[in-house]
């Protein structure tokens, strides 16, 4: 069978060369601090240091781990090149570990802590990464909109809920934890809403791509 | 999303579908069709499909004597998870045994037992077990007020009822407020501690 051409420039990793090594050690550090059992009570012991930071930090992971290795960028370029199905994946896996359900097996269960330190990395950072790159740029907006509504909703459940979601978690923590998502999707709307209004922020850095092309031609005359 | 070329566009299609079945298949799997989202949901959905059965108890009662669920055999038992010193749920629960003790004398359902577990079983002695029935003006015949003789025999309860117990911030403890079905040794359903089915179950027993 011909191979597909190739439709998409391959990532860019002139910068993700430079961090592997730290980000590789970073990646283990994270993994074997979810599953020491003290280390992984620690997070667990409140519900805002589990859903609020590891939970994102395990993302967070995966996400790095996509962009340090050009292995699995290239593997995924042969099995999901639009990544539709990386979308679909990791919608799946947020809709599963949004669950309170999960939430509390996870602290409970040594089996579900272990699918959460797989999964979590895999199937939300690494895949939503994957998608939001091959995406198109309505489909980030859509995809940027998803993710901004979901904080506002699961701020307002946890906020609203007059029961306790968790088992494992006290209902005045629940609502700390909606405290905190509200805080953040109200900044998310704010500063987005700024940068609509008044563009992008860091004008420096915008205008680095000029300086450096302006550049050029001296560095070739010398 | 950009296109792919038209022979791996239907692999891709397939695959994109493929996908979406598993990520549903899983969902609907876990949530028990889209109903179950917590774990007290789950936990009740899981009793009322597959009944657990439960070790024989052993409990001591407000007047020090020891009693196992073997020697409850036959009845029906509503069982519920209460600590003497909580300010909230647990003193409302008190109330609704109190009235259902009283409809079970108005029926003449002898065959059903109210059982009262406490989870504080350091704390609740005997004594302050009878106190609780004397605030609640509860009768001694058809509610069991009792504590599990050690932590060991604690925690077996917890792990055969799937029962989730935390520490709040004031020195209790916050629990599932439900009543559990205790039929022939078997947990066999979870409800509301206000739910009318359990006056339904009441007036629908067999006087004997």
């Amino acid at each position: 069978m011909p191979t597909p051409p190739e439709i998409y420039p391959p990532l860019t990793l002139d910068q993700a060369d430079r961090t592997t090594p730290l980000a590789g050690l970073a990646l283990i550090a994270l993994f074997a601090a979810n599953l020491i059992p003290s280390a992984a009570h620690w997070f667990e012991a409140s519900m805002i240091r589990h859903m609020l930071v590891q939970l994102p930090l395990l993302a967070i992971a995966g996400a790095s781990l996509l962009l340090t290795s050009e292995p699995l960028q290239q593997m995924l370029q042969k099995i999901d090149p639009g990544g539709i199905c990386a979308l679909i994946l990791g919608t799946g896996c947020m809709l599963f570990w949004m669950l309170p359900l999960h939430l509390d097996l996870a602290t409970t269960d040594p089996w579900f802590r272990l699918l959460k330190v797989t999964t979590v990395p895999l199937g939300i950072g690494l895949c939503w990464l994957w998608a939001f790159q091959r995406s198109s740029l309505l489909m980030k907006i859509l995809i940027c909109f998803e993710g901004w509504a979901s904080i506002s909703r699961l701020a307002w459940i946890y906020l609203e809920s007059p029961q306790q979601l968790c088992s494992s978690y006290l209902i005045s923590e629940q609502q700390q934890a909606g405290t905190i998502l509200l805080v953040v999707s109200v900044a998310i709307a704010v500063t987005a809403s700024l940068w609509g209004l008044f563009g992008r922020f860091d004008t420096a850095r915008v205008n680095q791509p000029q300086s450096r092309q302006s550049d050029a031609p001296d560095q070739k005359s010398e | 999303m950009p296109a792919c070329s038209t022979v791996s566009k239907q692999r891709y299609f397939l695959q994109a579908i493929l996908c979406a079945g598993f990520a549903l298949g899983v969902l609907l799997w876990r949530t028990n069709g889209f109903s179950n989202y917590t774990y007290e949901s789950a936990r009740r959905a899981s009793i009322n499909k597959s009944p657990t059965a439960l070790s024989d108890w052993q409990l001591q009662n407000e007047s020090g004597e020891i009693i196992s669920l073997s020697s409850l055999q036959g009845k029906r038992l509503l069982v519920n998870f209460i600590f003497t010193r909580c300010p909230t749920i647990c003193q409302a629960q008190g109330s609704r045994y109190q009235q259902l003790q009283h409809r079970i004398a108005e029926v003449g359902a002898t065959n059903i037992v109210l059982l009262s577990v406490s989870i504080d079983p350091d704390y609740d002695t005997p004594r302050r077990l009878q106190s609780y029935r004397e605030i609640h003006r509860g009768k001694p015949g058809g509610w069991q007020l009792t504590r599990p003789v050690s932590q060991q025999q604690l925690d077996t309860i917890i792990d055969e009822t799937g029962l989730r117990i935390i520490a709040d911030d004031i020195g209790g403890y916050s629990h599932s407020e439900s009543i559990h079905l205790v039929k022939r040794g078997k947990l066999v359903s979870i409800k509301d501690w206000d739910s009318t089915s359990l006056d339904a179950l009441i007036n629908n027993a067999d006087p004997t």
